[in-house]
């Protein structure tokens, strides 16, 4: 299925990382509008068998965004980048948002969620996660920089390993560390939080 | 230097990761020398990586798009769901959204609660569910909750249910304190509830305040009954058992069903019974008394070992009831161990009652005396529960008294033989996968026999003991199908249907051993009371509408001499599954009369006049005597769904006393009934049905699936022998297996509700797409026989193509230019007709029977796409089943199995799929290679194909689920 947004959204990451700024305010409609249709398909609506298949529901969204044959970068590795960015960009503003829409702390939009539900996670929610990146960032660049492609881009682990020109094994390696350390960092977060 | 202590950290995690776990504490006493804040970094960090591992793993387009997903959907309010409009949200919980709406088909209000997408995930955990709910909805009990209807719509899952205006007690205790009389009537109709429920084989597993809701008037009604199970609450989280301490989360923060309100077995995730309602009712009476809960600890890890370890302190109520008596009941509500524990609800509800009348008949229960001045600090009583309650017996008296009048026999001699109405009590003894049929219960009631299908996919026959848990495979030496055991009267023998040795009749001892043939024929054996005899008839069923035409006719054989005689013939009429009455006189069986009118005779055991029992339009069949001889039981779908009853009837003549009476088993379709020797035990089939529409990833060149498969429709209708649209965009289907057979539309994602094409008595079954995709062959009964017809796709231009006598016409299907229609009929070869002619104007093309005399005649279900072949397959009955290609060119045949039926060709003009046993493969007309496509199932192939580009496989998938119950008299 193609999608006449798909072409429109190549262009306008072209033309945001040209330093055209307005771009991205017409990129915002368009990840929504993708976001509100995978929403629509978890809600009730979700097909049973559909759930086995839910990365391949992802993936749909991500590739509806963001064609990347129709790239006009250096490479596609680099146009990885650009879009994992503002992928961040969006999903956590839009994350943001929901937060202060809703009432309460109880709504917070948690990354548990998507974990299976026999899955004894902790929940950390989207913008807490922006944050403590934020803090690696400035201790660990580059684990922070592979959270933001893999989690917020939705790249794969050879994909990852492409845009940065290091290797797969690199990538897992960092990749477990990095969510060893998020992962601390949030429920350290929850655990105060939850006794104040 | 923050940073380069976060390399140090990182550099010591890396190496540590790259260990066995058991190996890294010695390397961090090396690698941090004594640097205790070091070692301790890289030790929280290892710890998290350990319960990281989903972590992040999903990507945030999907968190977020599912966290979105779970906001309360307000769009909803004023749109509809099936026949409910939605008129307001009610509440938000765990469990989901709840509505008000107003069902538009009875104007009535209900309470609709939407179940969450991330519980209707595993389509596994739906259907269990589904079954779980449907039973519930069989409950009627003033103090339950009713379920009107358990639905989908358009992906939607949905429960409504009666609507209560009231509050939860949740909403109560947090108020206040309640009165102690007060509690105990709460409690007392919460162990009502829950009582009728386990008697009917429902547990509950989630008794909360929260699921206690009370009117204005008093009255307490459960919630939710079954819906514990989807929530997975009855099996806690992996790992539960070492560290509780992990909730049973469920997605955006939402604990569903606290811990708090758990019995011991249940937080160790134990195998749950009944008891474990007791228990958690003791905890709500607890803090109804208290308004504390017995074992809430600061942190959900403390409220477990609480509940494991600790015992509460007895409440002071300091009322007008006995605490020591009092505390007795709630500590014993409350043991640990279940066998220490009331081991019914009924037990604990006639202590409280107990209770209560103490309580009533005390001097300060006036209100007068000095307690009542002691309790002046407390709230005012907000509902006068006890008044209610005392109406609340009133109408359980009055609804017990209707049961026994729906019960009591008709017949004035027949009802001074019974003294009393039967209560009855439902358990479910099987749950296996799949099928178990045809039960039959020792004589001492205390064990059955059964057939199941085993792990090698044939049937075999199982005992198992009533109430046990391991069922004991007897025919597991023979890989044959064995069938329909029947225990004989003394308990020592089991005769059974076996298809070993060309099948036949069986008789083996009742331990599976010395297995010997009694017949050469014959299905659905009966003892005769002394065991001298077997009755049996000479078809099998497992249900009354998959008999296949010809006729069936009831026999009798000396178990001794092997000696047999035939009991009924084509003068007496068609008959199948014989029962002996208890004296030996009169066998019952039931036949296919008038057109298809499926009812119950008896005939004299020694041969004679059939005398009829019933005569009338309903299903009537599996009729089986009680031991004491009064009634005939019988399957019977007249009250709606397939469902146990009896009639009274006179021994000596076999005509009935009175009119049928139903049993109302907590059953959607229930069947296979048998009785023990005192007829204080029966045992009975309690069976769902569905056939959904799947899709699969398909690599054509390989022959594989490549992917799961994914449902396009879901529920419990049946979506039977789906055809795709030549547009890919549309299916095609038959509601065969329901009571209604219509056709339907769906698009190809499922994602619009399946929409009408037909609606009305008559069955249409079979639909098959025009190349053109405009129009939609099929064959209905529409004109009093089975005749081929077409429709156009937007339900007009209905038409009858073919105006047969004799045999019934099938399985219509096109030419690929679409000019020309196929048929079959059942005693000859496949015809061919032209769609643009009248049926008068011409003479339909009959294909050459096969010169291969064993062949016998050839039915044919597909047309190759260059229009050269058909694919079909030879009579099942001829000595050499299998499939051939019919080639026009030649005008000959080409055998390219030895089994199967039913093929569809692929695009390419030489591969074919087929089904052989209701399951699915593919083949290779040239090469005559087959494999089978989708993995083992017990569950059966209805209709296939491929999408245009031939990347996709789709099929229906009929899943029957077939469990034994249990049925006491008491």
């Amino acid at each position: 299925m193609t999608d006449p947004s798909t072409h429109e959204v190549t262009e306008l990451l072209a033309a945001w990382r040209g330093g055209d700024k307005t771009a991205l305010e017409q990129l915002i409609p368009l990840v929504h509008a993708e976001l509100r249709r995978l929403a629509h398909r978890y809600m009730g609506r979700e097909r049973a068998g559909h759930t086995l298949q839910t990365s391949a529901l992802v993936n749909e969204a991500y590739a509806r965004l963001i064609r990347w044959e129709d790239a006009r970068f250096e490479n596609r590795a680099h146009f990885f980048g650009v879009s994992a960015q503002l992928m961040r960009r969006i999903l956590v503003d839009f994350a943001r948002s929901r937060r202060r829409a809703a009432e309460g702390p109880a709504r917070r939009v948690s990354i548990d969620v998507a974990l299976p539900v026999a899955c004894d996670e902790r929940g950390a929610d989207v913008v807490a996660l922006d944050e403590a990146l934020e803090a690696l960032a400035d201790l660990d660049p580059r684990k922070s920089r592979i959270v933001e492609l893999r989690f917020f881009g939705g790249l794969t682990v050879e994909e990852t390993a492409e845009f940065l020109d290091i290797s797969a094994v690199t990538v897992m390696r960092e990749w477990a560390k990095a969510k060893a350390w998020l992962y601390r960092e949030l429920s350290a977060e929850k655990e105060s939080g939850d006794a104040g | 230097m923050r940073a380069e202590r976060f390399r140090q950290v990182d550099g010591i995690l890396g190496a540590a990761l790259e260990k066995e776990e058991g190996e890294r504490a010695s390397f961090l006493d090396s690698a941090c020398a004594g640097d205790d804040e070091l070692r301790s970094e890289v030790e929280s960090l290892l710890a998290a990586h350990g319960r990281a591992a989903n972590f992040i793993e999903s990507s945030a387009m999907e968190v977020v798009a599912r966290a979105a997903a779970r906001q309360v959907d307000n769009d909803r309010v004023g749109s509809s769901l099936g026949p409910y409009k939605i008129i307001s949200l009610l509440g938000v919980g765990g469990m989901g959204e709840v509505y008000l709406a107003e069902d538009l088909r009875l104007n009535r209000r209900v309470a609709l609660k939407l179940l969450p997408a991330a519980f209707t995930d595993d389509p596994e955990r739906v259907r269990r569910f589904e079954r779980e709910a449907h039973a519930a909805s069989a409950l009627n009990h003033p103090n339950i909750v009713t379920i009107h209807e358990v639905g989908r719509d358009d992906g939607d899952h949905f429960i409504a249910t009666e609507f209560v205006e009231g509050r939860t007690l949740r909403d109560l205790i947090a108020e206040k304190r309640l009165e102690v009389g007060d509690a105990l009537s709460v409690a007392a109709q919460v162990a009502e509830a829950l009582a009728a429920a386990h008697r009917a084989g429902v547990i509950h597993r989630d008794i909360k305040p929260e699921n206690i809701m009370l009117r204005p008037d008093g009255y307490a009604k459960v919630l939710d009954f079954g819906v514990a199970k989807l929530t997975g609450r009855d099996a806690p989280p992996p790992g539960a058992r070492q560290a509780p301490s992990e909730e049973a989360r469920t997605g955006a923060g939402v604990v569903v069903g606290t811990v708090a309100y758990m019995s011991p077995e249940q937080a160790l995730g134990e195998r749950l019974d009944r008891r474990t309602d007791v228990f958690s009712l003791g905890v709500v009476l607890y803090e109804m008394l208290t308004g504390e809960h017995p074992f809430r600890g600061a942190t959900t890890a403390a409220t477990f070992d609480r509940i494991l370890n600790h015992r509460p302190p007895t409440p002071n109520v300091g009322g007008p009831v006995n605490d020591t008596e009092l505390g007795l009941v709630i500590r014993r509500a409350l043991e640990k161990d279940r066998e220490l524990r009331y081991q019914t609800a009924d037990e604990l509800r006639s202590e409280l009652k107990a209770l209560q009348r103490a309580l009533d008949t005390s001097p300060s229960a006036s209100g007068e005396g000095n307690m009542a001045a002691a309790h002046q600090s407390r709230a005012r009583r907000p509902l006068r529960l006890t008044t209610v309650a005392a109406l609340s017996s009133t109408l359980l008296a009055l609804a017990a008294f209707v049961v026994y009048l729906a019960l009591r026999p008709a017949g004035s001699a027949a009802s001074q033989a019974a003294p009393s109405a039967p209560s009855l009590n439902f358990t479910q003894l099987t749950d296996q996968p799949g099928q178990e049929l045809y039960p039959s219960l020792s004589p001492d009631g205390k064990a059955l026999v059964y057939a199941a299908r085993g792990a090698s996919d044939g049937w075999d026959i199982y005992w198992q003991r009533v109430g046990g848990r391991n069922p004991r495979n007897l025919t597991e030496n023979s890989p044959a199908d064995d069938i329909q055991p029947a225990f004989s009267p003394d308990g020592e023998y089991i005769v059974f249907r076996s298809e070993r040795e060309k099948g036949g009749l069986f008789v083996m001892g009742a331990t599976g051993e010395s297995v010997r043939r009694l017949t050469d024929f014959g299905f659905h054996p009966a003892w005769s009371p002394d065991g001298r005899e077997v009755a049996f008839s000479t078809e099998g069923f497992s249900d009354p509408g998959s008999r296949r035409p010809s006729p069936s006719a009831v026999w009798v054989v000396n178990v001794s001499t092997g000696e047999r005689r035939q009991l009924t013939d084509a003068k007496t009429g068609d008959g199948a599954q014989p029962a002996w009455s208890p004296d030996g006189a009169r066998i019952a069986y039931w036949g296919k009369h008038k057109g298809g009118q499926r009812d119950i005779w008896t005939i004299p055991s020694r041969g004679g006049e059939p005398a009829p029992v019933t005569d009338d339009a309903a299903f009537d069949w599996n009729p089986v005597w009680s031991p004491d001889g009064k009634f005939l039981y019988f399957a019977s779908d007249r009250g709606g769904s397939m469902n146990l009853w009896r009639v009274p009837l006179e021994a000596q003549t076999g005509r009935p006393t009175g009119p049928p009476e139903p049993l109302t088993a907590p059953s959607s379709y229930a069947q296979h009934v048998a009785f023990s020797r005192d007829g204080r035990r029966a045992v009975y089939v309690n069976q769902v049905s569905s056939t959904n529409i799947f899709t699969v990833d398909f690599n054509p060149y390989k022959e594989r699936i490549t992917g799961q498969p994914v449902a396009v429709t879901q529920g419990s209708r049946h979506a039977s022998g789906p055809h795709l649209s030549p547009d890919g965009g549309w299916f095609v289907y038959s509601s065969q297996g329901e009571r209604q057979e219509d056709l339907y539309l769906v698009s190809r994602d499922g994602t619009s509700p399946p929409r009408k094409l037909t609606d009305d008595a008559f069955k249409d079954r079979g639909p098959r797409w025009s190349p053109d995709g405009k129009s939609i062959a099929f064959y209905s009964d529409r004109s009093g026989r089975y005749e081929a017809w077409t429709i156009n796709a937007d339900g007009g231009g209905l038409r009858q193509l073919t105006f047969t006598e004799g045999p019934s016409v099938a399985y219509p299907f096109w030419s690929p230019d679409g000019s020309r229609v196929a048929y079959n009929r059942s005693a000859e070869s496949c015809s061919i007709i032209e769609v643009g002619k009248s049926w008068q104007g011409q003479t339909p093309h009959r294909l050459p029977d096969p010169p291969d005399r064993r062949m016998e005649i050839f039915w044919a279900t597909s047309w190759s796409p260059d229009g050269r072949k058909l694919g079909g397959w030879v009579s099942p009955e001829s000595e050499t089943p299998g499939m051939a290609v019919y080639d026009f060119e030649t005008g000959g045949y080409e055998r390219i199995t030895d089994f199967g039926n039913s093929p569809v060709w692929l695009s390419d003009n030489r591969r074919l799929l087929f089904n052989y046993l209701q399951r699915l493969y593919i083949v290779n007309s040239e090469t005559k290679k087959f494999h089978e496509l989708l993995p083992p199932s017990p569950h059966r192939v209805s209709g296939y194909g491929l999408t245009p580009d031939g990347r996709t496989l789709y099929y229906g998938l009929a899943v029957k689920e077939a469990d034994v119950w249990l049925l006491d008299f008491d």
